[in-house]
C-alpha cells in the first residue's frame, strides 16, 4: 500500500509564502481563499515574535489539510464527499458535496475553504493546472496533495516550489523512503496529536 | 522535432488560428461562469492548448531566476521552477514568481497611452494614440533641448529596464542622473581596501557551511532574496554559529543564535567595539596582517599621506579617482630603512615610530592601534545598545573560532549618512582577523551576485560614437537642490519617488519641468505627475517570440515563448525605436530582440571560449537555457586574498584620500538625524526605517491583487510605542515629521526594537490613504561622500518621526 | 381557515414576512451563502442556532403528549393535540433550517443514495424524518380518535423525540475539533433544553390559546405543566453546571472556552441564559402560588425560550471564537484574514429566519383551524376528568 505523507522542516522554513502561494497558482484557489497557509505560531500578526525584548523568537508554520489517517472531516461527512483514496490522501468528490460544513466545524486545522459564493479569480481566468477540476459555489475544498501532480508521479506544487527545501513528500509506508526517514531520525511530530486524527503530515526542528 | 521548434511551431499554430484560440478560451470561460446556474455539475477545465515558456524572472533581488511558464490559451496559467536549470541549487522560485500569474494581469497595469488632463500629481488623464503620444514626447524633448542644449534632457530606466540596452538616452545624449546612491553607503567604505567591487564575496555562499561562525550585519537574506537564502540555513543546520545584527527582529535574527538588535545607525559603533578588543586583546592574525594588508605601510604623520615610492608604481590606480600612484613604502626592520613593501627581501616592521627625511613617520597599524586608543568599550556599548560584554564575546568567537564569515546587506546599514565608516570599520575588523580568501571565511553581501554568478561574454549592440551619455553635472537625487539645467524628464519606470527620499521636495521640482513623461508598467508613485504615460510590458510579454537574452547564476537565458503584449502595451525595445524613428535614428537600434540576441552571441565564443556552442539557435533548441562549462553542484568559486583591486593590491585600510577630511581611519561619527542625542528626537521620538518585504522588491508587486490580499501600506511599532500613544494593530496611523507625512496601516509588533518602526519599502501611492512613505524621508547628503566611488548615498533610515492615530 | 379569517391582520403580516423570506431564500440561492455573515472561520451561523432551536422546541408538545399515554398522566392528554401540532410545526421548521442552511442544496439527494453511516447529520436527518412521521401518524390518530394505535405511537414518540435530540446534539458533541461542543453530556443537555423549551413554548401557545378562545386549557393543568417546566429547568441547570465544572475545574483549554462564554464574545448570551433563561423563571415557578398565575408562567416562559435560544447561540459561536492553531494571519475569508471568530448574521439571514418561523406561524394556524375543536364545543369535557388529573399530577417539585 501507498500512504502519502509530507515532512516539513520547521528549521529550515523561513515562512517565505512560497508555498502559499504556489499552492494558490497550482489549484485555481480563488479570492479569499487559501488552502495551504504559513502562519507566525502564536503571534497576532504576521512576523510577529514571542516573549519579551530583546529575548523573542519567532517560527511560522506552513499549514494546510493534514490529510489525517483518522481524518474528522471524512468521518462526519454526510454523504461521502470527502474520502480516503487508495493512496492515503483525503479527497473531495465535489460532485457528491452538499454543502452542510460539518467537515469545517470537524476539521481540528481549520484547513477547509468552503465556495461562499462563486468562486472570483483574479486573475479572471482559469489559472493553474488543467487537470484540477474546478469548484462551484456551495462547495468545500482543500489541499489534495496536489492529487493531479502526485497521480503523475510528480511533487506537490508546494514541495517543488520551496526555496529551501523544508518539504518532504513521499510513501508513509515505505519505511525507506525520505519522508519516513526525515520523520524517524528527526523526531517527526504531528500538529494536535491530542485529537487523535493521526496526520499524514508531519514537522520536524 | 525538438522542444523548441514544437513550442515555436504550436505557437505559430495558435498565431494563425488566433480566433479559434480566443473562441476556445470563451468556451472555458463560458463553462465556469454557466455554474453560476443551480444543477449545474462542478467541471473541469475544457480541454485547452497548452505551450512552454522559459525566461530569467527579476534581477532586482539578485536572484535571477529562470522560470518555466505555461501558457493556456495564451494566458500565463503556471509559473514553476525552471526544468532547464540542471543544478538544482538554480532551479529555483520564490512567491514573487509565482505570483506573477496575477500581477501580470493586475488591474493596476498601465494598459493605454494617455496623456495629462488634470494638474501634474492629480493623476487625471485621458487615453491617447501611440502615434500621438510618441510624437509629443519627441516634440517637447526636441524643443527643450533646442532651447536649453542637448543636457537640458534628463532619461533614465530603472534597474531592470536597463538591463541589456539602453539606446534613447544615448541617441540623445541626455543627462542620465549621475550617482545613484542606492544601497552602496557601506561599499564607499569597503571599496578603497578591498576593490571597488569587493562588497560582493569572492568565495562561493554555498561554504557558509564551512563557517564556525556567521555575522549577519544588517542583511536579511530570508526576506529579501529567499532563495538566497539556502547557503545560510545549510550552514544553521551543519552548525554554524549565527548572529544577526539588525535593529529589528527580522526573519533571519529568528533564524540567528544571537541577535544584537543595534540602534538604528550606529552598526559602525558596535563593529569599532569589536575591533578595540581584537587590537586590545592581541587577537589579530599577524601573519595575514603582514602578507594581506597595509597594515605595515608607512604614513607620514605632519601630513597624513602615505610615504610612497617616486619611481615604482603600484600595480594599480587608486580605487577612487583611478589616479597612479607610487608603491607604498614598509619600515625594512634588517635595514632599518624604508623599503617597497612587495621586496620579498624585506622583514617589514609592523608598527614603530621613526623619522624620513625629516619628517615624522610610522605604521598604519601603529595609527589604527593609537586612534582605537581614543575610544572605549563603554563608548561602543552606550552607542549601539549592545551590551560591551556581548561586543567583547563577539570579538573572541569572530576571531578566534575559526572560520568566520561577515555576510552584510545592501540597504539597511547603507541607509545612514555614516555608512562608509561602517563599511570602513568592518573591513578593518575583516583584514586584522584573517577572515578572508579562506575555506569558510568571507566579506561581502551573499546573494546571487559576486563568485556565485560567473557572468557570460556577450557583445554589447554599440551605436556609433556620437551617441552616447552626456554629461550628469548634478545627480539626480540632488536636482530639487542644486541649479541645473533639466527642463524636460523621460523615464522608464518610477525613478523620482524611488531613487530619492524626501519625495515632495523631488515632486514639487518634478512640477516644474517643463515635460515629463514616463513608461512603466503600473501606475507607481510618480505616474501621477508625467505629462504622457506609455504602456509596457513585462517581460513575459513581447511583440516576438524572443525577448531578453541575459546571464544568470552561470546559465545563458534567452527568454523565449513569450505572450503578446496585453492591452495596448509595447516592449522596451519597440517603444526605443518608437520614440528614435522621431529623429530618423532607429536603423541605428535592432528590429528586434531576436536580432539583438543573435548580435549579442555571434563569435563570443572567440572572445570567450567558455560560451562554445552557446549560439542563438542552440539556445532556442534547448529551451533558452544553456550553462557556462563552471557550473554545476561542485562549482565552488574559491577566492584568495591574494589579489585585490587596490593599488597595492593588498587590502589597504589606510584612505590617504580622506586624510585632508580626517577619516583616514573609520573614525566614528553619528548618522545625520538618527541617533540618540538628537535634539530632533523631542519632537520626533521614534527612528523611522525601511527594509526589504518578501512581498516586493522595493515597490514592484505593489499592483499583485494576490499580494494586495495578505500585504499593504503597514507600519511596524513596538508594543510600547505603541501603547504610549493609544495605537492598536489596524489602526490607521500618521507617520510625520518637518518634510512631510503619510497613513498607514499600524501593526503592533513585538519584533521591533522599542523606539523604531519599520514599514516594506515603497509601495505606490495609490494603496495608501494618504502621502506615501518617502515623504518622511531624509535628503541629507555626506559631504566626504562626493569625493567617494558610489557617491553620497540617499540616507533612507536616516529618519525621525513621530507617529499619530489618524 | 377559520383562524386566518378571524385574524387577518395577523395572517397579511405573517404572508408578507414569509413572502420576504423566501424572496431572501432565492436571493441566497443565486448569490451563495455569501449573503450570511459565515466565514471559513465561522462556518456555522444563525440557521445552524435555528435548527438547534427549533428541534428543542418540537420537544415539549410530544414528551407532553407521549407522556400521556405513556406514564398515563390522562391530564395532559387534554393538550396533547396542540401540543403534537406545535411539535410537528416545530420539526418541520428545523429540517428547513438544515436544508437552508445547504450550500449545494440541489444535491442533497446524494445524502439518500450514499449516506455515510458515521456522519452524525445522516442519523439527524433519518431521526428527525422519523420524528415527523410520528408525528404526523400521532395526528392522524388522535384525529380520527384511535386511542389504541394513539398509545401505540406515543410509546415509539417518546424514545423517538430523546433520540432526536440526542442525534442532534451528537452532530456537535462528537466533534473532537470543538473544545466547547465535544463532551458526553451534550446529549442529556440537548434533552433537558429541549424539554424546558418545548414545554415552555407549548405553555405559552396554550396562553394564546386560551385568550382567544380557541382552545381552553384546564388551569390546573396549567399549572401542573409549569411545575413540570421547573423541574425541567433544574435537570437543565445541573447538566450545564455539570459541564461548566468539568470544563473549567482543570483549568486548561476547556478553561480557555469558558472564559469566552463568561467574559468574552459570547458572555451577554451565556448571562442572560443562566440568569434570565435558568434562575429567574426557575425561582418564579419553584413556587406553586405562582404557578397559579397565567401571566407569571407565561412571562417565565417566554425567558425559558429566550433564554434556550441564548444557550443555543453561546454553544454554537464558543466553539467557533478561537483557532486550534494560533497564528497570524489566521484563516482567509471574503473579507480577508481573520485571528478571531467573527459572526453577525446578515439582513439576508434574519429575512430568511423571520420568513420561515412566520410559514411555521401560518401553519400552525392552518392545522389548528383545521384539527382543534373551539373551545365552545368542548364545554361538554366532564369536570371528573379535570378532578384526576388534579390527582394524577406528581410532577410538582413542591410536593415531589
Amino acid at each position: 500500500m501507498t500512504k502519502y505523507g509530507m515532512a516539513i522542516n520547521k528549521t529550515r522554513c523561513i515562512g517565505c509564502h512560497t508555498c502559499a502561494y504556489a499552492c494558490k497558482m497550482q489549484n485555481g484557489v480563488a479570492k479569499g481563499a487559501r488552502w495551504n497557509r504559513v502562519l507566525t505560531e502564536g503571534c497576532d500578526v504576521e512576523d510577529g515574535a514571542l516573549g519579551q525584548y530583546p529575548a523573542l523568537s519567532r517560527s511560522y508554520l506552513p499549514l494546510a489539510c493534514q490529510h489525517c489517517e483518522n481524518p474528522a472531516c471524512q468521518r462526519v461527512c454526510p454523504t461521502g464527499a470527502t474520502y480516503k483514496d487508495e493512496m492515503g490522501r483525503v479527497e473531495i468528490d465535489y460532485d457528491k458535496c452538499i454543502g452542510c460544513r460539518m467537515c469545517m466545524a470537524a476539521c481540528p486545522y481549520n484547513a477547509r475553504s468552503f465556495n461562499w459564493e462563486e468562486p472570483v479569480h483574479q486573475p479572471d481566468f482559469v489559472y493553474g493546472d488543467k487537470d484540477v477540476p474546478q469548484r462551484t459555489k456551495g462547495v468545500a475544498e482543500k489541499c489534495t496533495f496536489c492529487k493531479e501532480r502526485t497521480d503523475r508521479g510528480e511533487e506537490p506544487r508546494c514541495v517543488q516550489c520551496c526555496p529551501l527545501d523544508a518539504r518532504i513528500f513521499g510513501d508513509l509506508d515505505d519505511p525507506n523512503s525520505e519522508v519516513s526517514k526525515a520523520i524517524a531520525t528527526r523526531h517527526g511530530y504531528q500538529l494536535l496529536e491530542e485529537q487523535g486524527t493521526r496526520p499524514q503530515v508531519y514537522y520536524f526542528e | 522535432m525538438s522542444e523548441s521548434q514544437k513550442t515555436l511551431s504550436r505557437r505559430s499554430f495558435l498565431k494563425g488560428t488566433g480566433a479559434a484560440a480566443g473562441a476556445l478560451g470563451l468556451a472555458g470561460a463560458a463553462g465556469v461562469a454557466a455554474t453560476g446556474n443551480l444543477l449545474a455539475p462542478t467541471n473541469a477545465h475544457a480541454e485547452s492548448e497548452e505551450r512552454v515558456a522559459h525566461l530569467c524572472h527579476q534581477f532586482h533581488c539578485l536572484t535571477g531566476c529562470n522560470l518555466k511558464c505555461t501558457i493556456r490559451d495564451e494566458k500565463i496559467s503556471i509559473i514553476e521552477p525552471s526544468d532547464l536549470v540542471k543544478d538544482k541549487r538554480h532551479s529555483t522560485i520564490c512567491l514573487r514568481g509565482i505570483n506573477e500569474v496575477d500581477h501580470i494581469y493586475s488591474e493596476d497595469r498601465i494598459k493605454v497611452p494617455m496623456k495629462r488632463v488634470g494638474e501634474r500629481g492629480e493623476g487625471k488623464f485621458e487615453q491617447i494614440s501611440w502615434d500621438e503620444a510618441i510624437k509629443t514626447i519627441a516634440d517637447n524633448l526636441k524643443e527643450a533641448q533646442q532651447k536649453y542644449g542637448e543636457g537640458s534632457v534628463f532619461i533614465r530606466k530603472s534597474t531592470e529596464a536597463g538591463i541589456g540596452f539602453d539606446f534613447i538616452a544615448q541617441l540623445l545624449r541626455a543627462d542620465s542622473g549621475g550617482n545613484w546612491g542606492l544601497d552602496r553607503g557601506q561599499a564607499n567604505g569597503l571599496g578603497p581596501a578591498f576593490g571597488p567591487w569587493s562588497y560582493l564575496p569572492n568565495r562561493s555562499a554555498w561554504e557558509m557551511k564551512d563557517a564556525a561562525t556567521i555575522i549577519e550585519l544588517s542583511h536579511n537574506p530570508l526576506e529579501s532574496a529567499m532563495v538566497w537564502s539556502r547557503p545560510l540555513m545549510d550552514a544553521k543546520e551543519a552548525g554554524a554559529y549565527i548572529v544577526c545584527i539588525d535593529p529589528r527582529f527580522t526573519g533571519t535574527a529568528a533564524k540567528s543564535n544571537e541577535w544584537l538588535p543595534v540602534r538604528p545607525g550606529t552598526d559602525a559603533a558596535l563593529i569599532q567595539g569589536m575591533l578595540k578588543a581584537v587590537v586590545d586583546n592581541g587577537w589579530y592574525d599577524e601573519e595575514f596582517v603582514m602578507a594581506h594588508t597595509s597594515c605595515p605601510y608607512l604614513v607620514n604623520r605632519t601630513t597624513g599621506k602615505s610615504l610612497r615610492s617616486a619611481e615604482v608604481m603600484a600595480p594599480n590606480p587608486t580605487v577612487v579617482g583611478a589616479e597612479e600612484v607610487g608603491a607604498p613604502l614598509v619600515w625594512d626592520t634588517i635595514t632599518n630603512a624604508p623599503a617597497l613593501y612587495d621586496n620579498p627581501d624585506v622583514v617589514p616592521a609592523l608598527e614603530g615610530e621613526w623619522t624620513v627625511d625629516g619628517q615624522p613617520v610610522t605604521t598604519e597599524f601603529s595609527l589604527i592601534k593609537e586612534w582605537l586608543g581614543t575610544i572605549t568599550l563603554d563608548w561602543a556599548a552606550e552607542t549601539s545598545g549592545i551590551d560591551k560584554q556581548v561586543i567583547v564575546d563577539l570579538a573572541d568567537r569572530y576571531a578566534n573560532n575559526g572560520p568566520a564569515i561577515i555576510d552584510i546587506g545592501l540597504g539597511g546599514a547603507d541607509k545612514y549618512t555614516n555608512a562608509d565608516v561602517l563599511g570602513h570599520s568592518t573591513a578593518m575588523l575583516v583584514a586584522l582577523c584573517g577572515q578572508y580568501g579562506k575555506k569558510g571565511t568571507g566579506y561581502g553581501t551573499y546573494c546571487g551576485l559576486g563568485a556565485n554568478d560567473p557572468a557570460a561574454t556577450m557583445n554589447y549592440w554599440v551605436l556609433p560614437e556620437e551617441y552616447h551619455y552626456g554629461e550628469s553635472p548634478v545627480a539626480m537625487y540632488d536636482m530639487p537642490y542644486t541649479p541645473n539645467n533639466i527642463h524636460a524628464a523621460l523615464t522608464f519606470g518610477d525613478a523620482f519617488t524611488l531613487e530619492a527620499g524626501a519625495a515632495q521636495d523631488m515632486l514639487n521640482w518634478v512640477k516644474t519641468l517643463d515635460f515629463f513623461a514616463i513608461i512603466d508598467l503600473y501606475f507607481s508613485s510618480a505616474v501621477d505627475y508625467a505629462d504622457i504615460v506609455l504602456p509596457a510590458c513585462t517581460k513575459f510579454e513581447c511583440e516576438e517570440n524572443v525577448k531578453q537574452l541575459r546571464d544568470s547564476m552561470g546559465h545563458v537565458m534567452l527568454a523565449n515563448g513569450m505572450v503578446q503584449p496585453l492591452f495596448e502595451s509595447k516592449s522596451d525595445l519597440q517603444i526605443e525605436r518608437l520614440l528614435a524613428a522621431q529623429w530618423g535614428l532607429e536603423d541605428l537600434l535592432p528590429k528586434t530582440y531576436e536580432e539583438l540576441a543573435r548580435f549579442s552571441l555571434e563569435g563570443a565564443a572567440e572572445l570567450d571560449p567558455r560560451m562554445e556552442g552557446i549560439t542563438y539557435d542552440a539556445l532556442l533548441a534547448n529551451g533558452g537555457v544553456m550553462a557556462l562549462p563552471e557550473t554545476g553542484d561542485d562549482f565552488m568559486p574559491d577566492g584568495t586574498a591574494d589579489f585585490f583591486l587596490t593599488p597595492s593590491t593588498r587590502i589597504e585600510l589606510y584612505f590617504e584620500y580622506l586624510s585632508d577630511q580626517g577619516h583616514a581611519l573609520p573614525v566614528y561619527e553619528d548618522a545625520d538625524e538618527a541617533y540618540e542625542a538628537n535634539p530632533k528626537k523631542a519632537t520626533y521620538p521614534l527612528y523611522f526605517t525601511q527594509g526589504k518585504s518578501r512581498y516586493r522588491i522595493h515597490a514592484y508587486y505593489s499592483a499583485s491583487e494576490w499580494f494586495q490580499e495578505d500585504f499593504g501600506p503597514r507600519i511596524n511599532i513596538a508594543p510600547e510605542d505603541a501603547e504610549a500613544r493609544g495605537i492598536a494593530t489596524g489602526d490607521d496611523v500618521r507617520v510625520f515629521n518637518d518634510r512631510g507625512s503619510f497613513v498607514a496601516t499600524a501593526l503592533v509588533n513585538r519584533s521591533l526594537q522599542p523606539g523604531v518602526l519599520f514599514m516594506a519599502e515603497t509601495t505606490y501611492t495609490r494603496y495608501y490613504k494618504d502621502g506615501f512613505l518617502q515623504n518622511v524621508t531624509n535628503s541629507a547628503r555626506l559631504e566626504r561622500g562626493y569625493s567617494m566611488f558610489f557617491g553620497p548615498q540617499i540616507p533612507y533610515n536616516d529618519v525621525l518621526v513621530e507617529v499619530e492615530k489618524a | 381557515m377559520e383562524l386566518f379569517k378571524r385574524n387577518k391582520v395577523a395572517t397579511a403580516v405573517l404572508v408578507v414576512l414569509a413572502a420576504v423570506g423566501i424572496g431572501a431564500w432565492v436571493w441566497q440561492l443565486m448569490n451563495g451563502l455569501t449573503v450570511t455573515g459565515m466565514s471559513n472561520g465561522v462556518s456555522w451561523g444563525t440557521y445552524i442556532i435555528m435548527f438547534m432551536f427549533f428541534v428543542g422546541l418540537s420537544a415539549g408538545g410530544l414528551i407532553v403528549a407521549s407522556s400521556a399515554s405513556v406514564f398515563h398522566i390522562k391530564a395532559f392528554k387534554k393538550v396533547a393535540l396542540p401540543a403534537i401540532i406545535l411539535s410537528t410545526v416545530c420539526i418541520c421548521l428545523a429540517g428547513m433550517f438544515v436544508l437552508i442552511d445547504l450550500g449545494g442544496i440541489q444535491r442533497v439527494w446524494r445524502i439518500v443514495t450514499g449516506p455515510n453511516p458515521a456522519s452524525p447529520l445522516v442519523w439527524d436527518m433519518a431521526v428527525i424524518t422519523l420524528y415527523l412521521i410520528i408525528n404526523i401518524l400521532y395526528l392522524y390518530f388522535m384525529r380520527k380518535g384511535a386511542e389504541r394505535a394513539v398509545t401505540i405511537v406515543s410509546r415509539f414518540a417518546l424514545p423517538t423525540a430523546v433520540l432526536v435530540h440526542s442525534v442532534t446534539a451528537w452532530i456537535f458533541g462528537l466533534q473532537i475539533a470543538k473544545e466547547g461542543w465535544f463532551t458526553a453530556i451534550l446529549a442529556p443537555i440537548f434533552v433537558a433544553s429541549a424539554m424546558d423549551s418545548g414545554l415552555a413554548l407549548l405553555l405559552i401557545v396554550l396562553a394564546v390559546l386560551n385568550g382567544t378562545g380557541r382552545f381552553e386549557t384546564p388551569k390546573e393543568l396549567f399549572a401542573s405543566l409549569a411545575g413540570l417546566l421547573a423541574t425541567c429547568i433544574a435537570i437543565d441547570a445541573y447538566f450545564i453546571g455539570c459541564e461548566l465544572l468539568t470544563m473549567g475545574y482543570p483549568g486548561a483549554s476547556g478553561a480557555e472556552t469558558l472564559a469566552i462564554m463568561t467574559s468574552g464574545a459570547t458572555a451577554p448570551f451565556f448571562w442572560f441564559e443562566v440568569i434570565g433563561g435558568l434562575l429567574i423563571p426557575f425561582l418564579v415557578l419553584v413556587f406553586a402560588k405562582n404557578r397559579q398565575k397565567t401571566g407569571l408562567v407565561v412571562g417565565a416562559s417566554v425567558l425559558v425560550v429566550a433564554g434556550v435560544l441564548c444557550k443555543r447561540i453561546w454553544l454554537l459561536l464558543t466553539s467557533f471564537a478561537t483557532l486550534n492553531i494560533e497564528g497570524a494571519p489566521g484563516v482567509m475569508g471574503a473579507d480577508g484574514w481573520s485571528l478571531l471568530g467573527l459572526y453577525a448574521p446578515t439582513l439576508v439571514e434574519i429575512a430568511i429566519v423571520v420568513g420561515v418561523i412566520s410559514v411555521g406561524a401560518l401553519g400552525f394556524m392552518a392545522l389548528a383551524s383545521k384539527l382543534l375543536v373551539p373551545a365552545a364545543q368542548t364545554e361538554t369535557a366532564p369536570a371528573k376528568v379535570r378532578a384526576a388529573a388534579a390527582t394524577d399530577l406528581d410532577f410538582d417539585p413542591q410536593t415531589a
